[in-house]
């Protein structure tokens, strides 16, 4: 059995949360309630007939007031990068915390999650931006905690990342 | 750091070159124009080098051979190994680690190509050890026993039912509270950087939370904790943490955590204790944990380690006298019970031993075998057919037939006793005489019809244990009618009236000779003989009959008659002759007359 940290970053109100949430729980809750510190969930896999068992550590958000802490992010086995895509500063978040993250545990898998997918007509990203990220190699996937398009696909991708290291 | 370890290579290389010097002959070195002058000069240095250094010189070419391949060979090995094992395992333990998996396939492959093996050696271990593990089991029973009996029966118990009630804890747990100085509940390994969950155990009827998320919150939590609160290089983790009536014991090495919850006040010698398993971890795993992809199978290996730390120290406590007296009854009882068992046995043994002694002192049964299996008895032997049914025997002395296997194979005993009652079966029928068995003779007194003495004769040599009849005082009684017969017909006589062969009217009528006839019959065939009438007739001689041919009709003439007063008789024949008797003795009636004689041709005849 493999067992691995993986850390959720981004900024405040991305839908770390409710991610992990709709992962583990199959739910989503409408409600918006702030992580203080870190929650912490269990959701076991199957990856190539091998059990993976995900300890998800859904840190609470980046922003002016708290910093995500290194001692968090030490020891991840992957990390999933969330941006708002109706925020486009969330973006620049989740890429100092990919930066900070490269620093603590290295070149491990991840993958940047452009979330809320259900409101693209919302959206507010700079493609060419996009666009650069994927040239860089950055997996750039989108998302909807709310309806759960491509959120089972990006945790077990990772999983399977984390399994194969 | 690599160019100093070219230096080094070089320097040896240059050493090399020195030995290389020291153990050529010198005839390598010398230049072509020397070579003829030095020859002889070099043969004998080379001599000198050969008397003086043969051995040295020898045992250097081989350790250049040796550090020039740089293998070693098995009798190198073997030189050092026994003082090189000595060394490692003064040292440390890593030597039994590291052969550890090696003797374990071996003993599996030993047990798989022959159990027997191990078992015959393991064998004068296995009984003591057994022993050990039945007596600590017991002594924990009887532990667990104490305590339900305390717990269910005393006020105690239900001042703490109450608690448990009040509480909404469960019983077990308000007990354990109660009772328990202190007990190590589960131990953790958790890895340092990752907050996964390496191994993990569980003390007996501890009721957990899922230990990966209790593994991954210790991490967050110690890390937050030294974030805020620990130096600027602080990464040291939380030691201790309380939680209700729990505390949660942290031993920390460079890659991994030990996290024990203990529950009540722990020996001040856990911590150590800890520490010591934590450092054996991670001597043991050191490679798993310093290159930990996230697979946790592999500390499958320390999972002993770390059930050692799980510890338990019980509150000393006063048995009540409660307790004794359900003990005392308990031992009564299984003493009464076991004083019935045992006189029981006594009896049953009893029965037993009466039964086959009865059995073997039985005449006419041999025992041979008895085999005794559990409740079942197989009983084998030989008996007289005129003996007692062995299965008779022991149901009379108290035995169970049921339980009795009976092999019995039928023989002659030649006890007098059963040679009697064996010739007696035979003989003594109706008819029979008095009968006596004297040594191995049969002897017969009184009257028996001949058939019988017949039939006796020939069967008492049969019989085992006998070799004859002795018929000496045996009166056959057929014999004596015969003889008698024949005395009545030989008493009988026909007159004839002169010079004729008319037979003359005679007292005794037909009828009668008829009879007497009839009897010589049937006696001769009871007695199994013939007889034979001769009728001589006289005549008293005259000038026309000088030869006496009267005297034969007459007989013929008596023949005839006695023919046609039993026609059909088989067991005599009748012969009519001329009297050979003196004329001048008969006088008066008796020279014209026939008499009779009865010959009895003997047994056999018809």
């Amino acid at each position: 059995m493999i067992r691995a940290k993986v850390c959720m970053l981004g900024a405040y109100a991305v839908g770390k949360t409710s991610l992990v949430q709709r992962y583990v729980q199959g739910i989503f809750r409408d409600v918006y309630q702030t992580t203080v510190g870190v929650h912490i969930h269990k959701h076991e896999t199957t990856v190539e007939e091998r059990e993976v068992t995900l300890m998800l550590w859904d840190i609470h958000g980046e922003d002016d007031l708290q910093e995500v802490r290194r001692s968090y992010i030490v020891g991840s086995a992957g990390y999933l990068l969330v941006a708002d895509g109706t925020r486009p500063a969330t973006l620049e978040v989740a890429l100092q915390l990919h930066e900070r993250a490269i620093s603590v545990v290295g070149d491990v898998p991840f993958a940047l999650l452009l979330n809320k997918a259900d409101l693209t007509e919302r959206w507010d990203l700079d493609d060419d931006r996009l666009d650069a990220l994927r040239a860089a190699g950055v997996l750039v996937r989108r998302t909807s905690a709310k309806d759960g398009s491509g959120v089972v696909a990006a945790f077990e991708d990772l999983a399977a990342g984390v399994s194969q290291r | 750091m690599a160019r100093r370890g070219m230096s080094k290579r070089g320097e040896r290389d240059d050493d090399d070159d020195d030995v290389d010097v020291e153990l050529e002959p010198p005839v390598a070195r010398t230049s072509p124009g020397q070579q003829n002058g030095g020859s002889s000069q070099a043969d004998e240095l080379a001599r000198l080098k050969r008397l003086l250094f043969g051995k040295e010189a020898q045992r250097l070419a081989y350790l250049e051979k040796a550090l020039s391949t740089g293998r070693l060979t098995p009798a190198d090995v073997s030189a050092v190994l026994p003082e090189a094992v000595r060394h490692t395992v003064a040292k440390d333990d890593r030597l039994g680690k590291a052969l550890a998996p090696t003797l374990e396939s071996a003993i599996q492959s030993s047990v798989t190509r022959n159990p027997k093996r191990l078992a015959d050696a393991l064998f004068p271990v296995l009984g003591p050890a057994i022993r050990k593990s039945i007596a600590a089991a017991m002594s924990g029973m009887v532990d667990n026993f104490n305590a339900a009996l305390e717990n269910s029966l005393s006020i105690r118990s239900l001042k703490w039912r109450w608690e448990a009630r009040r509480t909404g804890r469960t019983f077990a747990e308000v007990v354990l509270a109660h009772t328990l100085v202190y007990r190590v509940e589960q131990v953790l390994l958790i890895h340092r950087e990752q907050g996964v969950l390496l191994c993990h155990v569980v003390a007996p009827s501890v009721q957990i939370r899922d230990p990966d998320l209790v593994s991954a919150m210790l991490t967050a939590i110690s890390d937050f904790v030294a974030d805020s609160f620990g130096d600027e290089d602080g990464d040291e983790p939380v030691a201790e943490v309380k939680f209700g009536s729990r505390t949660l014991h942290v031993a920390a090495g460079p890659y991994a955590v030990l996290a024990a919850v203990v529950a009540g006040k722990a020996l001040p010698t856990l911590a150590e204790s800890l520490a010591t398993t934590v450092e054996q971890v991670h001597m043991e795993a050191a490679l798993e944990l310093s290159e930990f992809r996230g697979d946790a199978d592999v500390f499958r290996a320390v999972k002993p380690l770390l059930e050692e730390c799980l510890d338990e120290q019980r509150k000393e406590r006063k048995r009540s006298p409660l307790v004794w007296l359900v003990w005392l009854a308990i031992l009564g009882t299984a003493g009464w019970f076991g004083w019935q068992a045992w006189q029981e046995r006594q009896r049953v043994e009893a029965v037993w031993q009466g039964g086959l002694s009865a059995l073997r002192q039985a005449p006419g049964v041999v025992v041979l075998d008895v085999d005794r299996d559990g409740d079942r008895v197989r009983i084998a032997g030989l008996r007289d057919p005129e003996a007692r049914a062995p299965a008779e025997i022991l149901a009379a002395a108290g035995l169970d037939p049921s339980t009795l296997d009976l092999e019995f194979e039928t023989y002659s005993s030649l006890d007098h006793d059963f040679v009697e009652a064996r010739m007696r079966r035979l003989l003594d029928v109706p008819g029979a005489p008095f009968l006596r068995l004297v040594g191995d003779v049969v002897e017969a007194q009184g009257h028996a019809t001949h058939a019988w003495i017949e039939r006796a004769s020939i069967l008492a040599p049969t019989i085992p244990g006998v070799t004859r009849l002795d018929r000496t005082a045996l009166v056959d009684t057929d014999r004596r009618e015969l003889e008698s017969a024949w005395t009545r017909l030989a008493a009988l006589r026909f007159h004839f009236t002169e010079g004729t062969d008319v037979i003359e009217p005679h007292p005794v009528d037909d009828a009668e000779i008829a009879l007497t006839l009839s009897w010589l019959d049937t006696q001769t065939a009871l007695a199994g003989s013939f007889a034979r009438i001769v009728i001589q007739g006289r005549a008293v001689p005259t000038e026309q009959d000088t030869v006496g041919d009267l005297g034969r009709r007459r007989a013929s003439a008596a023949a005839r008659r006695l023919e046609e007063l039993l026609p059909e008789a088989t067991g005599y024949d009748i012969v009519a002759d001329v009297d050979p008797g003196d004329p001048e003795a008969w006088g008066g009636r008796a020279d014209r007359m026939v008499h009779m004689k009865v010959k009895l041709l003997g047994v056999g005849r018809r």
